[in-house]
């Protein structure tokens, strides 16, 4: 059907209709036209490795050589591979590690109070009747130390989501202090002779301590310092989001990821000091991955 | 049979880099170099100087923390 514009001003009952018809026919040639120019792009070039098509062109908010960067950039991709765009829910942490997510992601996101992301990430799924496909994004900080108790009771509840955990050594956000997954013998503001076991206590394992639990299906940890580590990294990351589509349980990453203001030394250096002593403290690899979670013992009636 | 060489096409958007130098050392092929020239913010960028020996691995592109990098390959 179509309409001139003196029949749009002429038949005042069939107007909206009318205005309504001509939008969406505007919206369509506008839509193809697009879709034009991305086959005539294809046919001249193929992306190797860049900007994932769930962000935006936007600057990184992030220091130089802070690899969150990176990641954030993985999760991008695992989320383009899947096609899981429109209905993939963010839950943002409070700290350096959300930054580039919120500032340039096109999928939905929000920011919980500092390390409740996966209690509001709860309530989303179970908001949604499970349709959502919700993942946090969390930092040592806000999750080993503030929000140890949310995560650890999230897989108790046995929710089905996703968390990303960006393990880089301390609190960027606020300074340098000492964290939970702070090394020994480390130095940070809060602890400028080293980190000791007599006061500062001993780092904590997240991703082992994960896989002891019954509701989590994925568990692994990840660095992203070569290219080897980073497609090993965007596996397990694929993996973890998986195991939530497929309704059998927690899925948990955790990446190792170099703070060079943090250790104040250049960038490569920071990367060559997180080989040397993170990966010795840390070891990487797969701690779980099951098909269906594991019940113990069941009570017969 | 002689075998079609790849053209690769390396993007760098200068005014998105902070001068981590990531890619200079993730490159294989030592393709790339920091180069004199100071963008907006005041860092130096890399540029990219061999494309003959460039492989198309990506290694610079998926490495980069700030996303400055686009690498194509040419069809």
């Amino acid at each position: 059907m179509r309409c001139t514009n003196e029949e749009v001003i002429s038949a005042s009952p069939l107007r909206v209709f009318c205005i309504l018809l001509l939008e969406e026919d505007v919206l369509q040639r506008e839509v193809s036209k697009g879709r034009k120019m991305e086959d005539n792009n294809k046919d001249l070039r193929r992306l190797i490795s860049g900007r994932p098509k769930c962000f935006m062109i936007a600057g990184s908010p992030l220091c130089a050589g802070c690899q969150h960067g990176t990641i954030s950039r993985i999760i991008g991709e695992v989320i383009d591979d899947l096609g899981i765009v429109g209905k993939t829910i963010a839950v943002g942490g409070v700290g350096c590690h959300s930054m580039l997510v919120m500032s340039a992601s096109k999928f939905d996101l929000t920011t919980a109070l500092h390390g409740r992301a996966p209690a509001l990430g709860t309530g989303i799924k179970r908001g949604t009747d499970g349709k959502a496909i919700v993942f946090t994004l969390q930092g040592d900080g806000d999750l080993a130390a503030i929000g140890m108790g949310d995560l650890i009771n999230a897989t108790v509840r046995g929710e089905k989501l996703t968390t990303i955990f960006f393990n880089n050594a301390g609190y960027g956000t606020t300074g340098g202090q000492m964290a939970p997954t702070t090394l020994i013998g480390q130095t940070t503001t809060t602890t400028p002779s080293g980190r000791s076991p007599d006061t500062g206590g001993f780092p904590i394992h997240v991703a082992e301590l994960m896989a002891g639990l019954a509701g989590v299906a994925y568990s692994a940890r990840c660095a992203v310092n070569t290219i080897a580590q980073y497609k090993r990294t965007k596996k397990a990351v694929r993996t973890a989001f998986q195991k939530q589509i497929d309704n059998i349980g927690y899925g948990f990453v955790e990446i190792l990821s170099a703070c060079p203001p943090l250790l104040k030394m250049r960038p490569t250096d920071a990367r060559k000091w997180f080989e040397k002593h993170m990966f010795a403290e840390y070891p990487l690899g797969e701690f779980k991955n099951v098909d269906e979670t594991k019940i113990q013992y069941q009570v017969e009636t | 049979m002689e075998k079609k060489k790849k053209v690769i096409e390396v993007e760098i958007n200068k005014e998105f880099c902070k001068a981590c130098s990531y890619c200079v050392d993730s490159c294989p092929k030592e393709c790339l170099v920091m180069g004199e020239e100071l963008n907006s913010t005041g860092y130096n960028f890399p540029v990219f100087v061999n494309q003959d020996d460039c492989t198309g691995c990506g290694a610079c592109g998926f490495l980069c923390p700030d996303i400055a990098i686009e690498v194509y390959e040419v069809l």
